[in-house]
């Protein structure tokens, strides 16, 4: 993405918009890499959770699943973004 | 490193569970965690601010699109295509506001990003504005002013021997001569193309790069703080036609200076970089449809079109050359 912050750079009119949309896709491909090895519950799970805002209990009926299994799902998908984070911002 | 992790996901997780406070005896453990290594408190607070960000994110991406007829998320793709859809709508109103737009909202004619639209001034003169362009119309006894703030226009100027016509630009200023001509501004330089008769260009800089120059029936420069390009030949009524009906003609230009091109009557954002600089294109280009024109670009050149929304697309060299 260094594209993104050339044209960030480039374009002091556009900055905000470019480097906060730069800022946004980074973060998704991060967490979209990091999602990519997991499950597909443990996808649907989080997405379910975050970008949907259900509750856990929601999330769980919603997958047909256990409370408990919800929370291991999100605890996996929560660590493997963490993981990459750290990776990145080294 | 990996069981940090695991934990402090668990302790996000556990901790948000609004339905189920956690106990004494767990905060106490928590508690305990934190305090034993300055990493874990790292983890928690790099984790939290992450589902943070997400959660402020999708509120009205959520309701505008993923809520659509109770759609199941096809996975991530899908949720992250809404959320970037999201920025890309915010965003805009954003520049909007903190950008030096205002000037160009109050401009006296103005068009939106892929709209021509002529008009007939007062004293007879027909001005004609290309898509994403605005103008200020300053008629006085002396002189008729069009300040152009951006874009393209093209004049086919009224006849009125009292009072000449300039436009003036960032870089330039041009006299009609009695004339039919386009002036077309962009982030550098201004380009002047000659229709009918004969425009006197001027620089806006002193020093060395000031100039003058008249600029006849079939020619085209380009004025720049730098001073006056050489004149190039076109053939007039192509380029009028051409110009009208908002097609960009290339020939063996450079991609990202007809995206750069494209960029202007794109209502979205188009995201692109150097590493596509040395592909050539030889085309013509809807410029009122820039949709299209990516398509047509995307079919014949080795470039992928990544679209994140209609609002942003991002512009690669293909993986499979």
């Amino acid at each position: 993405l260094q594209e993104c912050q050339a044209l960030a750079e480039e374009n002091p009119t556009l900055a905000p918009s470019a480097e906060t949309i730069c800022d946004a896709v980074r973060t998704l491909e991060q967490i979209a890499k990091a999602l990519d090895d997991l499950s597909a519950n443990a996808r649907r799970a989080f997405v379910l959770r975050h970008i949907d805002g259900l509750t856990l209990v929601e999330t769980a009926a919603r997958l047909g699943v256990s409370r408990t299994m919800v929370r291991r799902y999100l605890v996996q998908s929560l660590a493997a973004c963490y993981v990459v984070i750290e990776s990145e911002s080294e | 490193m990996t069981d940090i992790a695991t934990t402090a996901a668990h302790w996000v997780v556990r901790l948000s569970e609004e339905d189920l406070p956690p106990s004494q005896r767990e905060l106490a453990e928590y508690a305990l965690w934190l305090d034993a290594d300055p990493r874990h408190r790292e983890a928690v607070e790099a984790l939290s601010s992450m589902v943070d960000a997400l959660d402020d994110m999708p509120g009205e991406a959520a309701a505008s699109a993923l809520k659509a007829g109770e759609a199941v998320l096809s996975g991530w793709q899908a949720a992250a295509k809404h959320l970037v859809l999201f920025l890309a709508v915010l965003v805009p109103l954003f520049v909007l506001s903190t950008s030096n737009s205002l000037d160009l909202w109050m401009a006296d004619k103005r068009t939106p990003a892929n709209a021509w639209q002529s008009w007939v001034l007062e004293d007879n003169s027909t001005l004609v504005l290309s898509g994403n362009s605005a103008v200020n119309v300053n008629f006085d006894q002396d002189l008729r002013t069009l300040e152009l703030l951006k874009g393209d226009l093209l004049i086919d100027v009224g006849h009125d021997v009292d009072r000449p016509l300039e436009v003036v630009t960032e870089h330039g200023r041009f006299r009609a001569l009695g004339t039919r001509f386009v002036v077309q501004q962009r982030a550098e330089q201004t380009v002047l193309t000659v229709l009918e008769s004969s425009v006197q260009a001027h620089t806006l800089v002193s020093g060395q790069a000031a100039a003058s120059q008249e600029i006849t029936a079939g020619e085209q420069i380009s004025v720049s703080n730098q001073g006056i390009g050489s004149p190039a030949k076109i053939d007039p009524e192509r380029f009028e036609r051409n110009w009208r009906a908002g097609k960009l003609v290339v020939n063996g230009t450079r991609l990202t200076d007809v995206l750069d091109e494209l960029a202007r009557h794109h209502s979205g954002y188009l995201l692109y970089d150097d590493t596509l600089a040395p592909i050539e294109v030889m085309a013509v280009l809807p410029l009122d449809d820039p949709q299209q024109a990516l398509e047509l670009l995307g079919e014949s050149l080795p470039i992928d079109l990544n679209r994140y929304s209609p609002w942003l697309v991002h512009v690669t060299v293909s993986d499979n050359l």
